[in-house]
This record gives C-alpha cells, sequence and structure tokens, in this order.
C-alpha cells in the first residue's frame, strides 16, 4: 500500500509546462531518489508536494487522505515535512528555537496558557525542549543548541534543517538535495543519517540529488525525470543501465562510472 | 567583522552603550569604583527618589526629567535591567505627585502612549506586522465608553461600574475590529500592509466623522463619566494615570509572557520566513490574526481610559498622527521589547513637553519654542536619523539587534 | 446627462495629477522595491515653488501680466528643479544606506522624510495656505451647466503631455532602458554594466520631475499652497499606481484617470465626504482580489 500516491499530476506556469503527466507511488519505509538533469522539474514536483504550488491538473494523496491544493500547516499537520535546496532556515534564532518551531504542532500553548503558565505548560515546554535537545543530537549538532543558525557552518546548517523537518514528526520526509556543496566526507555522513531516519525513525524519505554516488548508494528506487516528464524509474541498478537517462543526462560517461562506486 | 565607511564611525560614535561599558570598566577597576558597582545599585533608588524630590526646586521639573530619561536609559542597558525597570516604576509613582496639574496631563500621556505603545508592539515588534493605522482601535475603545456611558446616548448602566464592564466589553471589541481589519490584510507584505492599514485607519476615522447617527459627528461625545473605584471617583488625572500605569504592567506582563512562549516562536519564525514557518505547522493567518487581535484589545484598552480622562472625545482626535506616534516609539524605543518602548513613550511624548519652550539662538539660527511648534519637524529628523544611525532602536530587545546587525553585515560598504 | 460630463471633467482632470504621481510611485517601486512615503510631499513643494516664483514675479515685476507664458514656464521649469533637487537629497541621505537593510527601515525612513517636509513648511507657512497670485486667466468654458476652466484644460492637457514625455522616455532612451533593466533585475544590470546607483537617482529625478510639475500647475487651479496638499493624493496617486499594477508605467497612467473618475462618479452617489474613502476601499479591494493589479502579471511568488 503507497503511502504516497502521485496521480497524473500536471503544472503549468503561464506557458511553461514545468511537470506533465507525472505519476508516482512511494512505499512506506523507503528511500526514494528523485533525479534528472536541471530543469528537469524535479523541485516543482517537491513544490507540490509539500503545497508550495497547487498542481494544474491531477492528484496526491498521502496515508488515504487526498492533500493537493491544502494549505502549507495542514499538509504539515497530514505528516508531510521538508528541507530546502537553498537552506531557508530562520537565520536568527539559535538551532534549537529552529528546531522548537519545528515542533509547533505538538504543543498546545495558546494565548490564554501562555499567560498564565499553568505547570502543565511549563512541563509541555521543558518535554518539547529535552526531544529538540535529543533531535539534535540525533543530526550530529549536540552542543550546538544555542548557536545562531546563521553562524553556523555550512553542513551544520543543512543537518539543522533536517532536525527542524524531524520535528514536525513527519511519516514522509521530502530532502531537497541535502549533500549540495558538501564534500565526499560529508556526503558519506548524511547517507548514513538519511539511512537513519529510515532505520530508525521508520520514516520515508524522498530526495532530489545530483551526486550520483549518495542516489546508488542510499536509494532503493529512482524516479527520472526530465523537461517535466517521467522518463525511468526502477532500482538504481537498472535505471543506471536505462537508455533514456542516459541520453538525457548527455554525459554519459558520469552516470556509469560515477554510480559504480 | 569591520565594517568601513564614514557612516559607520559615525555610527558607533554615538552608540552611547560604548562610552558606558567602557566608562564603568575603568570605574570598576578602581577600588572605590568596586565598591560603588556592588553597593551602588541599593544606593540609587533612594537617591533617586531624593532627585527627583528636590530637583524639581532646584532645577525645575523639566530639567529633572530630562536627566532622570537619561539616567534611567543607561539603567536600562545595563545587564540588570530588570533593576533599572524597578527604578522606573518607583519613579513613576512618585513623580506625579511632585507636578503640577499641567505637566500630570502629560504624565498621563506617556503613561497612555507607552500602553498603546505596548499593544503596536505586538502587532509590529512581535509578528512583524506593520501597522500604520493602530488608531483605529484606539478610537474603537474610546468610542465604545463614550457611547455607552455618556448621558446623552446610553447611560442606562449605573455609572459608577461601567468603566470596569466596558473596559473588557471594549477590549473584546477592538480585538474584533483588530481580526476584521487583518482578514484583508494577509497576504500583504510589509509596504503594502503598512499603507493599507493607515487606510482603513482613516476610514474609521470618516466614518466616526460622518455616521452622525451613531456617533454624533464631528460635534464629539460629551459629559463621560468619570470610573469609581469602590467609593471613590477617580477623576483627575492623576488617578487615571495610575489606571493607565496599571494596564501598562499588565499588558507589558502578558504580552510577554506570550512572547517567550509557542505563539510568540511562531510570530518570530512567520517574521524570518513566512512560508517556511507554515511548513512547518504553523497556521500563519491564526497567528497574525492573534497578533492583531492582541495589539487591538489592548489598543482598545487604552481607548477607554482615554475617553474616561477626557470626558469628551471628538473624531479630530483619532487622526493619523496618533498611529505615527506610536508607531514611532515603538521603532525608535526599540521594537520587540516593553523596555524600549517606554524609553520611546518618554522620549517622544515627553521631551517635547519637557522642552516646550526651548529655543535656539545661534548665529543666525534663532528658533523660539522649539518643543512646541517645531515638535514634528524633529520628529521627522529624528525617525530618518535613527533609522540610518540605529534602525534597530535605542532599546531593541538582543533578537532586534542580532538581526540588524546582520543585516549591516550583508553589505560591508554602507556609505557610498 | 449635463452633470455625468461634468464629472467626467473632474474625473480626468484630476486623475491626470494622480497619474502623474503615480507614475514616481511606480518608477521607485520597480527599481527600489519600495514605496517612497515621502513622493507626495515633491508634489506640494512643486506646488509652493510655484507660488513663490508667480508671487515674486507678481511682487517684483510687471512679468504676471505683460509675459504670463513665460513667467508660468518658468515657475513650471523651477517647481521641477526644486523637486528634482529634494528627491535626488532624499535618495542620497535617506534611502541609499538602508538599501540593504530590513524592508522596515526605507519605510520609515520615507514616513520621516513626509513627516519633515510637511511640518517645515507647515512652519515656513505659519500654517496658512498661500494664495496664488492670478496669472492664467481664471476664465472658463462654459456649456449649459458643464464648466471648464481654462487654466483646467491647461491641467489636463499637461498631464497627458507629461505622461506622453515619460513615456517616451522610458521606452525610448538609453536611461529609460536602464531604468527597465535595473527594475527587471538589478545585479544582471549591473553586471551588463550599467550604474544602478545613477539609474536609480535618474528614476527619483524622473519621478519627481513630474510631480513638481503637476505641483505648479494644480496649485494654480486650485489657487493655493497649502503643506498638508501633498499628503492625500500622495496616498491616492499610490492606489492609483497599485490598481494598474505597481512597477507597470501605463499600469500607473490608467490607474490615476480610473480613480480620478471613480472618485468624481462616486460623489454623486455617497457625497463629497466620503471621496477619501473611495481611493482606500479600492485599494483594498484590488489588494484582496487583484493584488497584481490591471496590467501586472500573476505572481506565484511562493517557492
Amino acid at each position: 500500500m503507497a503511502i504516497l500516491s502521485v496521480r497524473h499530476v500536471s503544472r503549468a506556469f503561464e506557458g511553461l509546462i514545468a511537470l506533465n503527466d507525472v505519476s508516482m507511488e512511494i512505499e512506506p519505509q523507503t528511500i526514494v531518489g528523485v533525479i534528472g538533469p536541471n530543469g528537469a522539474g524535479k523541485t516543482t514536483l517537491f513544490n507540490l508536494l509539500t503545497g508550495f504550488y497547487r498542481p494544474t491538473s491531477g492528484e496526491i494523496w498521502f496515508e488515504d487522505k487526498r492533500v493537493d491544493g491544502l494549505p502549507l500547516h495542514r499538509i504539515a499537520a497530514a505528516g508531510i515535512s521538508r528541507t530546502f535546496q537553498n537552506i531557508r532556515l530562520f537565520s536568527n534564532m539559535t538551532a534549537i528555537e529552529n528546531v522548537l518551531v519545528g515542533s509547533h504542532l505538538h504543543l498546545s500553548t495558546n494565548i490564554a496558557t501562555a499567560i498564565l503558565r499553568l505547570p502543565f505548560t511549563i512541563q509541555q515546554e521543558k518535554r518539547a525542549v529535552q526531544s529538540a535537545v535529543e533531535t539534535l543530537r540525533f543530526v550530529g549538532l549536540a552542543g550546538r543548541e544555542n548557536e545562531l543558525a546563521r553562524n553556523l557552518a555550512y553542513g551544520e546548517q543543512r543537518r539543522l534543517e533536517i532536525a527542524r523537518a524531524l520535528a514536525v514528526r513527519p511519516r514522509l520526509l521530502l530532502l531537497d538535495e541535502p549533500t549540495a556543496g558538501m564534500n565526499p566526507g560529508e556526503s558519506i555522513d548524511m547517507m548514513r543519517l538519511i539511512r537513519g531516519l529510515r532505520d530508525d525513525l521508520k520514516m520515508t524519505v524522498v530526495l532530489i540529488e545530483h551526486q550520483m554516488r549518495v542516489v546508488m548508494g542510499v536509494c532503493e528506487y529512482i524516479t527520472v525525470l526530465d523537461h517535466g516528464e517521467k522518463i525511468s524509474e526502477g532500482r538504481p541498478e537498472d535505471v543506471q543501465k536505462d537508455q533514456r537517462v542516459i541520453e538525457a543526462y548527455l554525459g554519459t560517461g558520469a552516470l556509469l562510472s560515477e554510480g559504480a562506486s | 567583522m569591520k565594517r568601513g565607511g564614514s557612516l559607520s564611525s559615525l555610527r558607533r560614535a554615538l552608540d552611547p552603550g560604548r562610552y558606558w561599558s567602557r566608562g564603568a570598566e575603568q570605574l570598576r577597576r578602581t577600588a572605590a569604583g568596586a565598591a560603588v558597582a556592588r553597593f551602588g545599585q541599593y544606593a540609587v533608588l533612594p537617591l533617586l527618589a531624593i532627585a527627583g524630590g528636590l530637583g524639581p526646586s532646584y532645577f525645575g521639573i523639566r530639567w529633572t526629567f530630562a536627566i532622570l530619561v537619561i539616567v534611567m536609559y543607561a539603567l536600562l542597558r545595563s545587564r540588570s535591567g530588570l533593576f533599572g525597570l524597578v527604578v522606573l516604576g518607583a519613579m513613576l509613582v512618585y513623580l506625579p505627585h511632585q507636578m503640577d496639574t499641567f505637566e500630570r496631563g502629560i504624565m498621563f500621556d506617556i503613561a497612555l502612549y507607552a500602553l498603546l505603545g505596548i499593544g503596536l508592539n505586538v502587532v509590529v515588534g512581535y509578528a512583524g506586522l506593520l501597522d500604520l493605522g493602530y488608531v483605529a482601535f484606539f478610537a474603537s475603545g474610546a468610542y465604545l465608553y463614550a457611547l455607552i456611558s455618556a448621558p446623552q446616548f446610553g447611560g442606562g448602566f449605573d455609572i459608577g461600574t461601567s468603566f470596569w464592564i466596558v473596559l473588557p466589553m471594549a477590549m473584546v471589541l477592538a480585538a474584533l475590529v483588530g481580526i476584521a481589519l487583518g482578514v484583508p490584510v494577509l497576504r500583504l507584505r510589509g509596504d503594502y500592509l503598512a499603507i493599507v492599514t493607515l487606510g482603513f485607519g482613516e476610514i474609521i476615522r470618516i466614518m466616526i466623522n460622518n455616521e452622525d447617527g451613531v456617533t454624533n459627528g464631528p460635534v464629539g461625545v460629551f459629559a463621560i463619566p468619570k470610573p469609581h473605584f469602590g467609593s471613590t471617583e477617580l477623576s483627575g488625572p492623576v488617578e487615571l494615570y495610575f489606571v493607565v500605569l496599571a494596564g501598562c504592567f499588565v499588558a507589558a506582563f502578558a504580552a510577554e509572557r506570550i512572547r517567550d512562549s509557542r505563539v510568540g516562536r511562531a510570530w518570530e519564525a512567520i517574521r524570518e520566513d513566512e512560508d517556511v514557518a507554515a511548513s512547518m505547522g504553523v497556521n500563519t493567518t491564526a497567528y497574525k490574526l492573534m497578533a492583531f487581535a492582541i495589539g487591538a484589545a489592548i489598543g482598545g484598552g487604552g481607548g477607554v481610559m482615554y475617553s474616561a480622562k477626557q470626558s469628551a472625545v471628538f473624531p479630530s482626535d483619532f487622526n493619523l498622527d496618533v498611529s505615527i506616534n506610536v508607531l514611532a516609539l515603538v521603532i525608535i524605543g526599540g521594537m520587540g521589547n516593553v523596555r524600549g518602548v517606554i524609553l520611546g513613550a518618554m522620549l517622544l511624548i515627553g521631551l517635547p513637553e519637557v522642552l516646550r519652550d526651548f529655543s535656539i539662538d545661534v548665529a543666525f539660527i534663532h528658533l523660539d519654542n522649539l518643543g512646541a511648534d517645531y515638535r514634528l519637524v524633529i520628529f521627522g529628523a529624528a525617525l530618518v536619523a535613527v533609522m540610518i544611525l540605529r534602525p534597530e532602536g535605542l532599546l531593541p530587545s538582543r533578537r532586534r539587534a542580532a538581526e540588524f546587525e546582520h543585516a549591516d553585515a550583508l553589505d560591508p560598504e554602507l556609505a557610498t | 446627462m449635463q452633470e455625468w460630463i461634468q464629472l467626467f471633467i473632474d474625473g480626468i482632470t484630476i486623475g491626470g495629477v494622480y497619474a502623474v504621481i503615480a507614475l514616481g510611485y511606480t518608477l521607485v517601486y520597480g527599481v527600489l522595491r519600495m514605496i517612497n512615503f515621502a513622493h507626495g510631499e515633491l508634489f506640494m513643494m512643486g506646488a509652493f515653488t510655484g507660488y513663490y516664483t508667480l508671487n515674486g514675479f507678481e511682487k517684483h515685476s510687471g512679468l504676471n501680466d505683460s509675459v504670463p507664458v513665460l513667467t508660468i514656464a518658468v515657475a513650471i521649469v523651477l517647481g521641477m528643479v526644486v523637486a528634482v533637487t529634494l528627491a535626488l537629497v532624499m535618495e542620497r541621505i535617506a534611502y541609499r544606506p538602508l538599501r540593504r537593510a530590513p524592508r522596515l527601515a526605507p519605510l520609515i525612513s520615507a514616513i520621516g522624510v513626509s513627516i519633515l517636509l510637511r511640518n517645515i513648511m507647515l512652519r515656513a507657512t505659519n500654517a496658512q495656505g498661500k494664495v496664488y497670485p492670478q496669472v492664467f486667466p481664471r476664465t472658463a468654458i462654459e456649456v449649459g451647466e458643464i464648466r471648464l476652466l481654462y487654466v483646467q484644460i491647461f491641467l489636463i492637457v499637461l498631464s497627458f503631455v507629461f505622461l506622453g514625455l515619460l513615456y517616451l522616455f522610458i521606452q525610448r532612451t538609453k536611461a529609460g532602458v536602464a531604468i527597465r533593466a535595473v527594475a527587471e533585475d538589478r545585479d544582471t544590470a549591473s553586471l551588463m554594466g550599467i550604474n544602478v546607483d545613477r539609474t536609480i537617482m535618474t528614476t527619483f529625478a524622473a519621478g519627481a520631475a513630474l510631480a513638481g510639475a503637476a505641483g505648479v500647475v494644480y496649485g494654480m487651479f486650485v489657487t493655493t499652497a497649502t503643506s498638508g496638499m501633498g499628503f492625500i493624493p500622495g496616498i491616492k496617486a499610490f492606489t492609483a499606481a497599485v490598481l494598474g499594477g505597481i512597477g507597470s508605467v501605463p499600469g500607473a497612467m490608467a490607474g490615476g484617470y480610473f480613480l480620478g473618475i471613480s472618485e468624481a462618479i462616486s460623489t454623486k452617489f455617497f457625497g463629497a465626504q466620503y471621496k477619501d474613502v473611495v481611493a482606500f476601499v479600492l485599494l483594498v479591494a484590488v489588494l484582496i482580489f487583484r493584488p497584481w493589479g490591471l496590467f501586472g502579471k500573476r505572481e506565484d511568488k511562493r517557492a
């Protein structure tokens, strides 16, 4: 039973068709990769899945509920969360504050209880902080809780974004180029983290990636987009050999040589 | 992080915090200085009380006031900001007894504007929504009390208790107005939001002015009764001043508690990046409306107190200048925190009155009655100056100071 | 029927003024993404310059009587000069240092400039309006119940001319291209070799020149210059710019006339006292239902 079902989704912008009749089924607790040359529509797909855009046509179903067209916060409430291609942290807030915003849905403080600050509220806040510290530890940011987000190193910022997305307690996590700008060592750490998300936290992860080594190493299933259309999908080994995919990338050597490791 | 350019040097030179901490450092090194630092804080309170008592006779109330504001500023900047607040509190409670009626009226105005500032601070400072029409909420509260209690309209209530009943009513009404005004502007960004809210403020004033049937139009509403507290009638500006002061404490307390909770975090996230906040589960619509509602409720409460003090209200009392005054004191005082608002109120409302007769007679420049006549000119210049030299305000919250520092860092060459 | 024609005439009179002022807003917004809150004050300063010029001529020479065309022309030119100078000073001191600051800062600064200018003139005139000497003959064409002052015709025609000139400027000149480029994408324009600072200054100057000239002629039309006369028209002109699509030059023009006529017509149904409300209501309506205005592009700017 697929956890995410993308059914014939299209998205057009004033004549430019960014996505054309794309369909996908994603199984729970898997790591799925979405790849394709630049401009293929990958981030557009993510934006559709997370509510930043509405599809021009088609439907998106998550866990038996239709989610396309829902307001952003409802999609988070449904259990979908994401990171961004160009890191969008709350730069002037600390790391732990960023994560606490992620846990917004799981707290119940409102205006009245905030003013009164009853023991229940204080307890809840304490537990939220503890949980946030735990999450930061999980992504490898232990000890950096009170740093301003903008003062963190690049790799740390990427991990913080993931921590924040995790605090939402999603069942589907969308990572947009999580290893962008990272060196091989950092990429390996990230790959380990992503596997941990599936194995320890029982999450379904979909990622957009350009680094083939990461895609081949971590994804169980890949969907390939090109010019807004799905041109291939399947297990990494199979996609790697697919003629259409190779042509789409044009750099045939790149796909064959990188994927091998 | 090095910053170049003459503008930055000027900015740094004008930062009082620098001198204070440098001077304080040097003082602390001496034995006497160390003693003063350790115990001095306990002596300041009685010293200030004495100064407040004697000062007026020796230096005149106006200079005393001006000096106290400066000392206050230095104190509030110190790490023990709480201590500064206590001193402030003592001062505010003590001073009015030294003043004559006219000056008491000014203290009332300062306190009222401070209250309004606390309310607007929730909207602008916490949630980041630039509201130029805040006067609309103030007017709602004022007119509700006026119309309910003035003999020519309502007056059916037992006049003595009506104030304390109408006060929460007015706050609720104002909150509803806030939500009503907030709904259309939800999708608007900074500049647009400002203009539209300005428009709303004006629309409300024009409507009050023209709907003679309901509000008695430009003629205004008269004979608004004074509130009672137990058996005493709160008739003078001083008694009502204490009501406003109490309101300030309550509002400030509530506002800061909210800011330090999940709600405040949500507001901050919305300020930082609204769409991302929403994708993390924050219902941005609801939270923005919440900010409007709370800010409006406080404004409405202030309106009721204003009506009570004035005894008569007119549509012309609720013009754009009020909105701009409140906004200016929030911004110049320091956004995002209550101390800044209070300082802003004292500076922008109090100082011009204090310097009412002040004259400049330098070379060929001869200007009389600086405070009275040139007040708005200086106001406008001050707004520009503050934005250029210290956009975070005089007493920003630590968060805001960090935000503005960040903005500077993006552009090392600010003075081209 | 005649009433409608009169309303229409009054509408395009004030509409032309709104359009001219709106251009200043839309141009500055295009290049800086900022609303120059003080733009209306440039209009007001133009009006005062016109007053002082014509008054000067009146007091110290007979030129107003002998060569009114010359004196009026001089007044208009001086109005433009003063407005442009003010605008450039404004840009340099109050806006340029804030280009990278958080959004709030330039807006507050602009509000400060607006307050400053209005109150300086308030003090300078001692809160009294200054009445123009009558240079333009105050005669009118009268057809039945319709009254059209000659000076009104002058205002209408001049507005048109200025709008046309500005349009040509934006479309056909090198400076105009630069302005459009910077409005489109500042960084790329700069990479292409366009001097962004100078282009921004030109933008301010162009808008200011128009506002200043409009101020002079409008002052002649209403015969009085007051310190507050630029404020509300400024806000309405901004509304007009938004109506037409902020950032769009033809939009600002269309918006101006549309607003002027709407206002005029509204007086028939709601009375004169609600005239100002019309602009605000239209503004809110546009921003809610069609924020990109009549001529703007739909923007889906979330992600």
